[in-house]
């Protein structure tokens, strides 16, 4: 996938102004990117559909929480939690009611903001390693609530729920896998372009100017409650809607499937992908957490954690700014020498 | 040009304590439309804490702040822009991963469209009203000699820069009263020279009164149409720039700072 490097946070007004009157590289950019994914549907087969399918599930969620720990600077360790609310909120919409699978992330969307709001507004009066801290216990508590037996009616309890799911019309001569595959790529390029439009405007500006200094944010007459909160609900929204694609790429959901760590590997996704790189960031942070686990393992069996912890050490150490900031330095590098020849 | 005789701002019996120093102790004071007026005062008289009521960032213990004849008290910061006040921080509080033009943009946003759906949809309307914004904005740092580092990040400038930056952040906003707390500090003599022509070009062409802060006397006694003296979180002098300069409780309190 040939996308480009979209850190706007150091954007040049310039360049910004030729895009706008009739130079739409960019857009081209993402229109292709856009069309390879779609085309990938044909190309595909069975486990790489899967695959591909997990990865813009969690590519969707990091997109969420890179407003959040990216753009606005506030530290989440909990985000599972949300993804886990979306992934069930998913399920029992299947299970009980029989929604069709392609519209269960909306559901799902829904609850989660909700659920964020609710536990947004007291968390989001603290900040830093609070905030942080406060998130981490909601990733703690969530698998022992969705074992629980108080909701296992709804839940499914310890053996979680198997989903059945429905594969698009016929006429559409998709089967089950490029279904849910299609159904994920949508909803990767709507929150794809939403990311994009709300950090590049006046959103993302509030974003930046009260993580970057929420004095002078005010004194500029910017809402600076209002912006975290709604980094805070985005946030949310996103890992909710992750959440329930990945349920149904999966096909199943138990509460083994939200340990803690998902949180702590969601905000891997982030950092490794690159703070503040809209889009690619993401996506390659995604591709971490679902593909290096696997790839790991083949290197070392029995140590692959280690070989994993190893290489998100090495990343850190190399570029802050995750695999995208070391695409867009392979990129500058590329240009810099077909610039000399 | 004159001072017109418009009231801009009221500040009757302001006082602030901080545990057991009186910041601000009732002071009062006025501020016509267009005027230049100087704020001067010892190291610790009050000058800074005045500027942060005023942004609403400090909320006094008593008096009253009005501005065009309506309470202030009530509001917080994020309102002051909408309400034409303006300002610089002594200490530079710019948003440090943003480039020069987007800073200084910042400045402007207040009145715009901020909605989830206009960033996300934007139509030809918000377009429209965004790149006026662009274009004003630009005219902005051509003024404020910085047009050719726009697209630069603030970590790359210099404390006098980054003054020049606020100075045009504070002025996108359009306020009818520009606060600017020491914007010399740091300057050479020459650089001092040239704000001294930019605050009187800002004020005929914006049309904007100001409140200078500043310890360079001679830069306050020259640009500005009056002057204020404070001491103790107290204004011991009010008049024409001559008149304050040679006010007996004026020199005894720069005195008395020189002796300290
Ligand atoms: N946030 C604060 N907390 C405690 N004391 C403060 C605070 N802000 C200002 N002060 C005190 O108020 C007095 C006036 O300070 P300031 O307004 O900064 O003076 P100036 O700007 O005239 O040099 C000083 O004694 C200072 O220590
Ligand atoms: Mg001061």
């Amino acid at each position: 996938m040939a996308m480009h490097d979209l850190d706007m946070t150091h954007v040049n007004p310039e360049t910004r102004k030729l895009t706008k009157s009739g130079l739409p590289l960019a857009r081209l950019g993402y229109g292709g990117a856009a069309l390879a994914l779609v085309a990938a549907t044909g190309v595909l087969e069975g486990y790489e559909l899967f695959l591909a399918s997990s990865i813009l599930s969690y590519a969707i969620a990091a997109m969420g929480l890179n407003v959040l720990m990216g753009y606005n600077g506030q530290i989440s360790l909990g985000h599972g939690a949300f993804f886990a609310i979306g992934a069930y909120g998913a399920a029992i919409c299947i299970d009980r009611f029989a929604v069709p699978f392609a519209l269960t992330p909306i559901i799902a969307g829904v609850v989660g903001m909700g659920a964020g709001w609710l536990i947004g507004k007291p968390a989001l009066k603290l900040e830093g390693v609070y905030l942080a801290l406060a998130t981490f216990g909601l990733a703690i508590a969530t698998p022992t609530v969705l074992r629980s037996d108080l909701f296992s009616e709804w839940t499914g309890g310890v053996q979680g729920l198997f989903l059945l799911i429905n594969p698009a019309p016929e006429w559409t001569g998709l089967d089950l896998d490029q279904s849910i595959y299609v159904a994920v790529v949508l909803y990767f390029l709507i929150f794809a372009f939403v990311t994009l439009r709300l950090v590049r405007g006046l959103n993302g500006k509030a974003w930046i100017a009260t993580r970057d200094n929420p004095i002078a944010a005010r004194a500029m007459g910017f809402d600076v409650t209002r912006a975290k909160t709604r980094a805070f609900v985005f946030s949310v929204l996103a890992c909710s809607v992750g959440g329930a694609l990945s349920a149904v790429a999966v096909q199943f959901v138990a509460p083994d499937s939200f340990p803690f760590f998902l949180s702590i590997s969601l905000f891997t996704a982030v950092v490794v992908g690159g703070l503040c790189s809209p889009l690619v960031g993401p996506l390659l942070g995604a591709s971490f957490i679902v593909m290096v686990p696997n790839l790991t393992e083949e290197i070392w069996q029995g140590g692959s954690w280690a070989v994993y912890g190893a290489f998100i050490i090495v990343i850190m150490a190399i570029q802050p700014r995750g695999l995208a900031g070391m695409l867009a330095w392979v990129r500058a590098k590329v240009t810099a020498t077909s610039n000399n020849d | 040009m004159g001072k017109q005789e418009e009231l801009l701002l009221e500040v009757r019996n302001l006082t602030i304590r901080f545990g057991g120093v009186v910041a601000l102790n009732s002071i009062s004071l006025e501020i016509y439309e267009g005027e230049i007026l100087g704020l001067i005062g010892p190291n610790g008289a009050g000058k800074t804490t005045l500027f942060n009521c005023l942004s609403r960032l400090y909320r006094q213990s008593e008096g009253d702040i009005c501005v065009k004849g309506e309470s202030i008290t009530p509001l917080g910061p994020e309102d002051m822009a909408a309400r034409g006040i303006g300002r610089t921080f002594q200490n530079i509080a710019l948003f440090e991963t943003m480039s020069v033009f987007d800073n200084v943009q910042t400045g402007a946003q207040f009145g715009m469209n901020s909605g989830i759906a206009a960033d996300i949809f934007g139509g030809s309307k918000i377009r429209q009203e965004r790149a006026q914004e662009r274009d004003r904005i630009m005219h902005l740092l051509e003024l404020l000699d910085l047009a050719d580092i726009a697209d630069h990040t603030i970590t790359d400038q210099n404390f006098a820069v980054r003054k020049r930056i606020e100075f045009a952040r504070a002025l996108a906003a359009n306020p009818s009263l520009l606060m600017l707390d020491e914007p010399a500090g740091g300057l050479n003599r020459e650089e001092v020279h040239h704000l001294e022509d930019l605050i009187r070009q800002v004020r005929d062409e914006f049309n904007v009164a100001v409140l200078l802060v500043e310890h360079h006397l001679n830069l306050v006694m020259k640009v500005s149409d009056r002057v204020v003296a404070m001491d103790f979180g107290q204004k011991i002098a009010d008049g024409l720039p001559h008149e304050v300069r040679s006010h007996p409780q004026v020199l005894q309190a720069y005195l008395g700072e020189e002796a300290a």
